[in-house]
């Protein structure tokens, strides 16, 4: 039997790079008002960049992730310039279906240029580091209370906190951000108040790509593996957390993030369920949540 | 489905090629027809065609399982394909239990999604096709897992060829074809163009929209499954990653580039999708790097579902009404 408090905090690591996948999807479901099927993507371009950076480079890892970052945000604007742009008035499914494509093109392209071969960041394996190690009795049974976190998994843990900071303050003290909300609310209105909504749509595909980014680095220093599927794999998970807080509501993303994370990875204590099927964990969280409160957590709105 | 060897008996070499390419072609046709019922008239985004067509193919091949005699389920049973003259029919008790399943399937996943919008069942239909394929991956006992689970072939017993399977996959495309111009012809299809059209409006004037949107899922998905029957035979062996989430968006391409929304469309999509996806196979002799090609090709798709989106989102034969839904 596992040590519940070490899934827990298997959960919240996990729980936090959902976190970084899941804001930027919200965001632009709730702006841009449609899935983007190619989410996924962006996080493999995230890893992908990084092991450039810093395997091919040689460059820092602090460095590498600044890479991905700004190349995530720049395969955004991008595809917001080349291609979303000439949808803003197409209807959500035919948007969904483009980005289905443009899932497809991405990950044949990143086929192409780094094959399918499994590829690492290349960091030093460290020991984790021990908090708890004890058993406690309770009732006759033995309470195995264990915990041990690895560098990595805090770093994440932090930096994931870190951006979410971010993006709060970014939504609430930017004149950017409070016209990313007023587009998010009621498109014509804001535009008709005079908010620039071609701005705000090519900032929300920056920021989305740029979360993603980081977002992908950390699934591939998590994972320890970097691969084509490796962002596709985790699409369903992010979008779970984002219909579980509220399509739309990036604040109820990140709560959904963490529940979906923490649920999947406890989820290996349940006896008789084999752990191969942690990733159905969130398939059945988004049913149940879509038949009980079809709104989710924020109902809609945002925070 | 890559690089399974060609196992069929009969025909050898290129016609041997040529036949199969054909089976193949008929199968996606029935896909991309059981898909344009639920997408192209009822409009519902269903993204686990795969799942469908997986749960067909195997029901297909449990049911024929032999334990160590030719007997179904298990039990002390005939094929439930019997010969009739010489002639290994009919196979529509195994067509029946594959479409039956999956139907089952189907409804399973309608009643807690179809209340909502387009991009929830989007999402909850990916979930879905990955469960599937988790299960089918995992139960051992049920499908030999990644192992891979050989289908016992009533076909193969009967020495038939594989111009025969051919013939028996063209008479379930045809059945399919005739069932579904008919039902969409029907009242019953015309209220299922209004759903898609506007489903307030078809709310308000009394047809209860869940319960025929209900029936165009299920019926689509069992439509799949029967199609996932013939694939049994004809590959006689499957995999769980045969029936990975790729095939969702390939019989999307074919219903989009046919055209959403007529059964022409879907039929003609899935011949393209055929020669899109088997002719590449040729040019492995030519071309060195292969993988290229293989990712070439997924590249390809992509640009051109983008395409197609972009500048003519009704297809080929499609029915521009089919893409103009707002929300």
């Amino acid at each position: 039997m596992a040590s519940l408090l070490q899934l827990f905090a298997n959960g919240v690591i996990f729980g936090s790079i959902v976190l970084l996948a899941s804001v930027g999807l919200s965001l632009l479901y709730g702006i841009g008002n449609f899935a983007n099927f190619a989410h996924g993507e962006l996080l493999t371009i995230g890893a992908y960049t990084a092991f450039v950076a810093k395997v091919t480079l040689g460059l820092p890892f602090v460095a590498a992730i600044g890479v991905s970052i700004v190349a995530t945000a720049l395969v955004g604007l991008v595809l917001d310039r080349l291609l979303f742009v000439r949808h803003r008035n197409s209807s959500p499914i035919v948007l969904l279906i483009v980005t289905i494509g443009v899932a497809l093109v991405l990950r044949s392209a990143i086929r192409i240029v780094w094959s399918n071969q499994l590829r690492s960041l290349g960091l030093p394996l460290r020991r984790g580091i021990q908090f708890v190690d004890a058993t406690i009795p309770i009732a006759g049974y033995d309470l195995l209370l264990r915990l041990r976190v690895t560098q990595d998994g805090l770093t994440i843990v932090a930096v994931a906190a870190l951006f979410a900071l971010g993006t709060h303050l970014f939504l609430t003290r930017t004149t950017m951000g409070v016209a990313m909300r007023a587009t998010a609310d009621n498109r014509s209105l804001a535009k008709v108040t005079g908010i620039d909504t071609e701005r705000v749509l090519r900032a929300t595909w920056g920021l989305s790509g740029a979360l993603a980014g980081v977002g992908g680095v950390f699934l591939g220093m998590q994972t320890g593996v970097i691969m084509p599927r490796m962002g596709f794999n985790i699409l369903l998970v992010a979008f779970s957390a984002v219909i579980l807080g509220g399509i739309g509501s990036p604040y109820g993303a990140m709560v959904g993030a963490y529940v979906i994370g923490i649920a999947q990875e406890m989820s290996i204590a349940i006896p008789g369920v084999s752990a191969s099927y942690r990733a159905a964990v969130s398939f059945l969280i988004l049913v149940l949540v879509l038949l009980v409160k079809p709104d989710g957590i924020a109902g809609g709105r945002w925070g | 489905m890559t690089s399974e060897p060609i196992i069929l008996a009969g025909l050898t070499g290129l016609p041997a090629f040529l036949v199969n390419v054909a089976t193949f072609a008929v199968v996606y046709m029935i896909l991309a027809l059981g898909l344009n019922l639920q997408w192209g008239y009822t409009g519902l985004f269903n993204i686990s065609v795969a799942a469908f067509w997986g749960i067909g193919a195997y029901t297909a091949a449990i049911v024929t399982k032999p334990p160590s005699a030719p007997t179904a389920l298990g039990l002390n049973l005939p094929y439930l394909w019997v010969d009739v003259a010489g002639v290994p029919l009919p196979l529509a008790p195994a067509v029946l239990a594959g479409a039956l399943a999956a139907g089952a399937v189907g409804l399973l996943i309608a009643i807690p999604t179809l209340r909502l919008r387009d991009d929830y069942l989007a999402i909850a239909t990916l979930g879905l096709a990955e469960v599937i394929r988790l299960v089918l991956t995992n139960e051992e006992w049920l499908t030999m897992g990644a192992r891979g689970l050989s289908v016992s072939n009533p076909l193969l017993a009967l020495d038939y060829s594989n111009l025969l399977l051919l013939g028996v996959a063209l008479v379930l495309l045809g059945v399919t074809y005739w069932l579904l111009e008919v039902g969409v012809e029907s009242p019953w299809g015309r209220v299922l163009k209004a759903v898609r059209e506007d489903e307030t409006v078809a709310e308000s004037v009394g047809k209860d929209t869940f319960t025929y949107k209900t029936q165009s899922f299920v019926l689509g998905s069992a439509v799949m499954g029967a199609a996932g029957t013939i694939t049994a035979l004809q590959l006689n062996f499957l995999v769980p990653s045969q029936f990975g989430p790729r095939w969702a968006f390939y019989i999307y391409i074919a219903v989009i580039v046919g055209g959403s929304g007529t059964n022409r469309g879907a039929v003609l999509g899935g011949l393209l999708l055929a020669v899109l996806l088997e002719l590449p196979r040729f040019l492995r002799d030519f071309v060195p790097f292969e993988s290229v090609v293989t990712n070439l090709r997924l590249l390809v798709i992509g640009v051109l579902v983008i395409v197609i989106m972009t500048y003519r989102p009704w297809g080929i034969l499609g029915d521009p009404q089919a893409m103009q839904r707002d929300e």
